[in-house]
């Protein structure tokens, strides 16, 4: 019976660094693909020297597939002034991640504690040629 | 006292296992950033060309203002400051410029091209040692405007 215990309590801590491994990798992909995403968006803004609002709403709608959460809680900080050639662009987004630790109940953290603000700060500059 | 040492040898094997994980994931995170940033350098620093040399139909590159570009847009868009740099200058005048330190074939069948070898060197891992240096190599062929 004891050895029964303890062998339950093992698998239990195991399961954690187990579901923990798993979420790792999942919030892995999450940032990759989210990077992917804001420079191929970033690369968009380079030809037409802005990020247009429908580029926007794009980015938003394209990133929300990857991440677990609704198009109005990504933050995308880009300038409405158009970029001349060899100006530079700032594009600023800001995603939130849900999540980031499997067993939150387990250590006792509460869902809003388990969560964080990824940003991806990128710097273009402008090839479009206003003619 | 069995229990204990279990116990200790499965959080032990967990917490490694992890960190091993964690490193990889970076490692990754950064290679991907580095190659779009030097892409990005490259892009960016492929539109300074002498202008003068370009209304007579010669496509000239500009060194100085390339080589600033290149560092001004690393810095911006990679998070690490410490990176040694190869770049590769060839155009219209005839003879192949580089700058920076390491070795770095040229490309023979490319019309004028930039080529940059960024170098970060190895990454911080934890758990094991690692011998081989982060690196990527960008080229950006400009065909005119």
């Amino acid at each position: 019976m004891k050895n029964l215990i303890t062998t339950i309590a093992s698998v239990m801590i195991m399961m954690v660094f187990l579901l923990q491994f798993i979420n790792n990798q999942v919030l892995h992909n999450k940032i990759m693909n989210i990077d992917r995403s804001v420079n191929c968006f970033k690369e968009i803004a380079k030809q037409e020297g802005r990020l247009s609002d429908i580029r926007e709403e794009e980015l938003k709608t394209m990133i929300s597939k990857y991440v677990d959460c609704d198009e109005s809680e990504i933050a995308v900080m880009a300038d409405d002034k158009v970029r001349g050639r060899g100006e530079i662009i700032n594009l600023k987004v800001e995603i939130p991640l849900k999540n980031l630790i499997a067993a939150n109940e387990v250590f006792g953290i509460d869902d809003d504690s388990n969560s964080g603000i990824y940003c991806c700060n990128l710097y273009t500059t402008s090839e479009y040629v206003a003619r | 006292m069995k229990n204990l040492v279990i116990l200790i040898a499965i959080i032990s094997f967990g917490s490694i296992l992890m960190t091993y994980q964690i490193d990889f994931d970076k490692m990754a995170q950064e290679k991907q950033r580095l190659k779009f940033a030097a892409d990005e350098a490259l892009a960016s620093a492929s539109l300074s060309i002498d202008l003068w040399e370009y209304a007579n139909g010669y496509l000239i590159y500009d060194d100085t203002k390339v080589k600033n570009k290149v560092k001004e847009m690393m810095n911006k868009n990679f998070d690490k400051k410490i990176f040694t740099y190869k770049l590769i200058i060839s155009d219209e005048k005839g003879t192949n410029r580089n700058y920076g330190e390491g070795k770095q074939d040229i490309i023979d069948n490319l019309s004028p091209y930039l080529l940059l070898k960024i170098n970060i060197g190895k990454p911080n891992f934890r758990c094991i040692k690692c011998y081989e240096d982060i690196y990527v190599v960008s080229a950006y062929e400009n065909q005119g405007f």
